[in-house]
């Protein structure tokens, strides 16, 4: 990862913590892998990271204490509204980062981006994404309490989603980094909460990652799954 | 070799889509420097910026509000910001596109 994508990231979060709107967002792909170094605080954890884009979780209903419109609060250090596909989803895009929003998809579900007037923006819908709000830790990083999904939800949910990818590019990732971070886990004696986590999925789900660790010959994450 | 060709491919697509979004940018945000003329002791407000090898100058009045200066100063800090980023990127762009060509082994 480039410094200058490290230090604009960080200034993005310190922005948010400011407003008074960080803590009730989740940071959610590639960039909790980086953040997780300080859950795990061991040096054989590596940080790297291939991606550009931060994730921001949003829970619903929304329940932000201020109203902020947060274009306008990174709009000077160069970042562009921009509007992704024929349904307008909102991306704050610049050079070395890009911000997106998400929410969790329940029902049925919509194709229509999900409108959050409290941040003026708007936010797709992904299935799979209440597993991960219901499953958070916080952790201190540069003097920003930053709450992520919990590292075993992460994975759980890597080796859910990672069926589901049509690009080969972000199959391969999402196996990469949840592996990465399930090993880490391991190593860091964090089998027992793992496995909690994976007990409280819903059995469908569950039936699904063991099926999905088999198809990639993860028989050693099946086993300590299945404990 | 495939999945970094296809990463590469990615950031270049990535960094053409947002240099446009720039230009684009770079064309709605009023250009220019704000800049005060005394003519005959009384101050005038103008707007000076290039039209080709031409300076233009547009009247914007005897006084302005603290809001409009700000936001004119707001827009000139934006102008240079998204041409120091189009800067970078077209550096960015020139090197992917030369990895790209690179031949892979066999």
């Amino acid at each position: 990862m480039e410094k200058k994508t490290h230090s604009l990231c960080l200034e993005v979060l310190r922005r948010l913590d400011k407003a008074g709107i960080l803590q009730d967002l989740i940071v959610i792909g590639s960039w909790s892998i980086y953040f997780y170094q300080y859950y795990f605080n061991s040096k054989g954890y590596s940080t790297f990271i291939r991606t550009t884009d931060i994730d921001f979780l949003v829970p619903i209903p929304p329940r932000f204490h201020k109203e902020v419109n947060v274009f306008e609060l990174v709009k000077d250090l160069g970042f562009l509204e921009t509007y992704k596909g024929s349904k307008g989803y909102i991306k704050l895009a610049h050079s070395d980062l890009t911000i997106e929003f998400l929410v969790p998809e329940r029902g049925r579900g919509t194709n229509k981006p999900y409108l959050i007037p409290q941040l003026s923006i708007n936010a797709p819908a992904l299935r799979f994404l209440d597993f991960l709000i219901e499953n958070t830790i916080s952790i201190n990083a540069d003097g920003l309490r930053i709450k992520l999904p919990h590292p075993a939800a992460y994975a759980l949910h890597k080796f859910i989603i990672f069926k589901r990818r049509t690009k080969q590019d972000k199959h391969d990732r999402d196996i990469e980094g949840a592996l990465r971070v399930f090993h880490q886990l391991i190593r860091s004696h964090k089998e027992p909460e793992t496995r909690i986590i994976f007990n409280k999925m819903h059995p469908k789900w569950q039936k699904t990652i063991l099926s999905n660790l088999k198809s990639i010959d993860e028989l050693e994450i099946i086993d300590i799954l299945n404990k | 070799m495939g999945i970094i060709k296809d990463l590469l491919k990615e950031e270049l697509e990535n960094s053409i889509r947002i240099k446009n979004d720039y230009k684009e940018a770079l064309k709605k945000s009023p250009g220019g420097s704000l800049i005060r003329k005394k003519i005959r002791g009384h101050k005038y407000y103008y707007l000076a910026y290039r039209e080709g090898k031409k300076v233009k100058f547009v009247y914007k009045g005897k006084k302005l509000s603290k809001d409009c200066i700000e936001e004119l100063k707001k827009s000139r800090h934006l102008r240079l910001k998204y041409k120091d980023l189009i800067h970078r990127l077209d550096k960015r762009i020139k090197y992917l596109r030369k990895a790209l060509r690179g031949k892979e082994d066999a």
